[in-house]
């Protein structure tokens, strides 16, 4: 059985910034509510400049 | 730096002779100190909280000979070698680390090109380089930590006609600017891991700097994300092929390590000077602090003397058989940075905590020391597996 993770929080890999969903990332043209998903390929992490291809879900 | 740039011819370039007032003071720094005087003193603060790229000093240092060490004569270097690098950037840090970690990444540049089998790359840049005409940067930090199993490569390269294609983002670079040029290496597709080093034209087709990324020191030394997307390297522009790449990282890996110990050195003899001065009214509620300057300086003293010995080394050689006394050194001298500052920090005493008081900014760059790569906790791995009998074959 595979389990899915469902998360609304993604950290960067390299520098550990959090994609809050609820909060988007306003400043670099993703509103409040933005889903993981749907995020462009050409936005980048605000902090450290990598690509969401290197953010993993945030689990606790 | 365009196209059009790069195919330029640029006549060989003599052995670039001292300044007069090197001739005269016999160490080649006497020109380098006057740079420092007149073009980083008054701007240190501004590096440092303002983050101000120090692009005015280190053209005046090219001016005065600062990067020369690290480049042949023949390519317009002094001849003074790896001594006179570690040197030049002692002298620096005992005024900003910043700028004498750009010294490091300006002169790693050239000593990766002087290191490497491309003639053509050689005359086209070292000149320009050494002379801090064209500034210069080195996105091996991911190259490194991957060879030795720490993290995943960033980047990819595929074979291609002419050329390399390469893929990928590093997340920070220090040193550059849109008319900058860098060295990375990454691992080529179909060569079983073997890695293809590049010199990088940061005006090339595919290539993007990206300015995100805010540090709480060092953060006017131009550290940015580069981001390439099919981005294509022409052969010229190689340092090392695939069946090249293991015999090049033993040339330049030794050097490369060794050279950051100019910042070690010049940053603690700064936090020696912190001590002194407090203590010249305080040594009576000083003396009761664990380290006391004259410990401090004479470990660095001892540091000094072995950081110069084995410069000297380096410079006739490419001095692989000596990676562990390297990395032992750097490790020290890592250490030694951070006990120096916490001393000066602690015998400034509540000046120290103010915001333009070079205690704090000292502690916070001798923690770049202690981090930046090979990281202390690297340098101990790497010690460790060395010591176990692991092959040092790596970079």
């Amino acid at each position: 059985m595979t389990t899915t993770v469902q998360t609304t929080q993604w950290i960067c890999k390299v520098c550990n910034w959090v994609y809050d969903e609820a909060l988007g990332d306003p400043e670099h043209g993703l509103p409040a509510g933005t889903a993981f998903a749907d995020i462009p390929d050409d936005w980048y992490c605000p902090e450290c400049g990598v690509t969401k291809a290197d953010f993993e879900p945030l689990e606790f | 730096m365009s196209t059009a740039t790069l195919d330029t011819p640029i006549p060989a370039h003599p052995c670039a002779a001292l300044p007069a007032a090197d001739a005269a003071s016999g160490d080649g720094l006497a020109a380098v100190r006057s740079a420092i005087a007149a073009h980083l003193v008054p701007k240190v603060v501004d590096v440092d909280l303002k983050a101000e790229y120090p692009e005015g000093f280190l053209r005046a240092l090219g001016q005065a000979g600062g990067f020369r060490g690290a480049v042949e004569p023949a390519y317009g270097g002094n001849g003074l070698g790896m001594k006179h690098v570690v040197q030049v950037m002692e002298e620096v840090a005992r005024e900003c680390l910043s700028s004498a970690f750009l010294v490091w990444c300006q002169t790693a540049c050239a000593r990766y090109i002087q290191l490497s089998g491309n003639d053509w790359l050689k005359k086209q840049f070292l000149p320009s380089i050494a002379a801090g005409e064209l500034l210069a940067g080195t996105g091996l930090s991911n190259t490194v930590k991957s060879c030795d199993t720490i993290e995943d490569y960033r980047l990819s390269a595929r074979r291609v006609e002419g050329g390399y294609v390469i893929n990928g983002v590093l997340p920070w670079v220090s040193n550059l600017g849109p008319s900058h040029v860098f060295t990375t290496g990454c691992p080529v597709v179909g060569e079983d891991g073997k890695l293809v080093f590049v010199l990088v034209d940061c005006a090339q087709a595919g290539f993007k700097l990206v300015d995100c990324a805010h540090f709480v020191g060092l953060d006017g030394t131009r550290t940015l994300a580069c981001h390439f997307k099919e981005s294509f390297v022409p052969d010229s522009m190689v340092l090392a092929h695939p069946s090249e790449s293991e015999a090049y990282v033993k040339r330049i890996k030794p050097a490369m390590i060794h050279a950051q110990m100019g910042m070690g050195l010049g940053l603690i003899d700064a936090c020696c000077k912190l001590m002194h001065q407090s203590n010249r009214t305080l040594a009576h509620v000083n003396q009761y602090l664990d380290d006391q300057v004259e410990t401090i300086e004479a470990a660095l003293a001892g540091a000094r003397a072995a950081v110069y010995e084995i410069a000297d080394e380096l410079s006739e050689g490419a001095g692989s058989e000596r990676t562990l006394d390297i990395l032992k050194l750097r490790l020290a001298g890592g250490e030694l940075s951070l006990r120096a500052a916490n001393a000066a920090m602690l015998h400034q005493g509540a000046k120290g905590y103010l915001v333009r008081n070079p205690a704090q900014r000292r502690l916070r760059e001798a923690y770049f020391i202690a981090i930046v790569t090979p990281a202390t906790k690297h340098l101990r791995r790497e010690i460790a597996r060395i010591e176990g009998g692991h092959a040092c074959s790596g970079m």
